[in-house]
């Protein structure tokens, strides 16, 4: 059965976050927790620290607690996604509600948000608003959307799938997000990442205006993306 | 109203569409009682005039079209395809919607497309695979019981709330974010007369009468906080967004005269016109 996690409310996480990051330390529940109501069986302690310990012991082989480089903690997060979806069978709409992560963040997870976002007082990472920003929430859905496309997932970089999944059209279709993704990284062109990033996902955003994408097969929307990311190509080259 | 599409759509009325049906009766908008373990098993059937579709749009008459449905869900912006296949004079079809997968308000929608991407012979024909020529979206929403917030129970002891406040409406300024993530209506544990008036099966005259006064300083709040978006277009957000639902309180508010310079100016005939908005709109205790 699927899990329910402990949900923070904003107003609560938002106060625990100004009260200083400094402050929090890890805990398995907080007095102003709730759950939904539905929707599967509540994470009970033991469930939580299970996790907590399997997050401590891969932060551990990535430099936690000491000082790492900001590449040992790159390398974190695409290891860490895998441990979220696994650790953390969530209904979509669970995994959907801002609250779950911020629980994370500030309770169970507090040190370890800390070590990752390093020196970062980012209020998003922390206080879940955005599920493609916060700490926990955006590893765990990178995970989902990526699911069968792994090696992919380990050629983008934060800020490549940051673009292509903040915008709902497109990172809320793994299928399409994938094929885009696989296009880009495929791209012999020499135009900066994130300019084609940037300007791929603009013409595909025109292009759903009146294209439904889950009508194409695999191929055609593969083909639809390389076509789109090559005259993205072409016209960022034709501007210089 | 109709979008516009760079090619030519057939008029809307050529094709008819049954009403959705779960379990052989017509699809409420809003599921009570749904579980996310339970996966919904959707039906409905179309027909439509091939021919008077293909030359209303223009197109040769052999050429391919597909019928596709598919859904997308409010709290998460997930989508997917549930159906997909040639399309037929008359059609029936049979879709499962994943349980695990959907949340909030779900939106799905039925699109006949160009199936492969074809030579257009004269201007603005559809010549993409995918090219919409017709659609039609249903939506509805699976969260929570009859009431249209999450509702979340908590001791107010460990919040920045107050603990002797009966409750605390959660909201957020994030305009674009999906109102049922987002907003939640937290209620005290310490008020217990408050708790057990929600959770009472059979109510009784204090219970509904405090649901009721509930009820009404949600409405409340609400109706003030779209005020903080006075100069903001809020329907141009999408539906089920933050921005959309506070939409609708704007409406309220502007149709009873309030406005945030009243609120500055004079609060006190704020607060009763305040009252009397959300009473016209069925909110709290309704005048015998």
């Amino acid at each position: 059965m699927t899990l329910l996690l402990p949900r923070l409310p904003f107003g609560v996480a938002s106060a625990l976050f100004d009260k200083g990051l400094e402050q929090l330390d890890p805990s398995m529940a907080h007095p102003a927790q709730v759950y939904s109501p539905i929707g599967g069986s509540r994470a009970d302690e033991q469930k939580l620290s299970t996790a907590r310990a399997e997050l401590l012991r891969l932060a551990g082989d990535f430099g936690f607690p000491t000082i790492s480089t900001e590449s040992a903690r790159i390398a974190f997060d695409r290891a860490a996604a895998d441990l979220m979806v696994r650790v953390f069978d969530l209904t979509w709409a669970e995994a959907g509600a801002r609250d779950i992560w911020s629980f994370l963040s500030i309770i169970l997870f507090p040190d370890v948000t800390r070590w990752r976002f390093h020196g970062s007082t980012n209020r998003e990472r922390w206080v879940a608003t955005d599920l493609t920003r916060h700490a926990w929430s955006r590893l765990w859905w990178q995970a989902t959307v990526f699911k069968g496309a792994e090696n992919l997932l380990l050629e983008l970089t934060e800020s490549d799938l940051n673009q292509l999944l903040e915008r709902r059209s497109i990172g809320g279709d793994p299928r399409l997000v994938q094929a885009l993704g696989r296009a880009v990284v495929d791209s012999t062109q020499a135009v900066a990442r994130r300019e084609l990033i940037r300007d791929s996902t603009a013409r595909i955003r025109r292009r759903l205006a009146f294209v439904d994408v889950r009508s194409l097969d695999d191929e055609q929307v593969a083909a639809m993306c390389d076509e789109i990311v090559r005259a993205s190509s072409e016209a960022i080259r034709a501007s210089r | 109203m109709r979008e516009l599409k760079p090619y030519f759509v057939p008029p809307e009325g050529l094709v008819v569409m049954s009403t959705w049906e779960l379990d052989g009766t017509p699809m409420p908008e809003f599921l009570e009682g749904w579980d996310p373990q339970t996966d919904l098993v959707m039906s409905s059937r179309l027909s439509v005039d091939l021919v008077e579709f293909l030359a209303a749009a223009r197109l040769p008459e052999r050429t391919d079209l597909r019928l596709t449905i598919s859904w997308s869900s409010s709290t998460t912006g997930m989508s997917a395809s549930l159906y997909s296949a040639t399309l037929e004079p008359n059609q029936a079809y049979t879709v499962t919607l994943p349980g695990d997968r959907i949340g909030g308000t779900v939106q799905v929608r039925s699109a006949i497309t160009l199936t492969d991407e074809r030579q257009p012979a004269g201007v603005a024909e559809a010549f993409r695979a995918g090219s919409v020529l017709w659609d039609s979206v249903t939506a509805f929403r699976l969260d929570g019981d009859s009431a249209m917030f999450p509702i979340g129970i908590a001791d107010f002891a460990g919040t920045p709330y107050g603990p002797h406040a009966s409750w605390h409406l959660q909201s957020s300024d994030e305009l674009d974010a999906p109102f049922l993530g987002t907003f939640l209506l937290l209620i005290n544990t310490r008020d217990t007369l408050l708790v057990e008036a929600i959770d009472q099966k059979r109510p009784t005259a204090l219970s509904m009468q405090l649901v009721s006064e509930l009820e009404a300083g949600v409405a409340a709040v609400m109706v003030e906080q779209a005020l903080l978006f006075e100069d903001v277009d809020l329907e141009s957000y999408p539906d089920d967004s933050v921005g959309r639902v506070l939409g609708r309180y704007k409406q309220i508010a502007h149709s009873a005269g309030l406005t945030a310079s009243l609120r500055a100016e004079d609060p006190s005939r704020f607060r009763s016109l305040v009252d009397s908005a959300i009473r016209a709109h069925g909110y709290g205790r309704i005048f015998e």
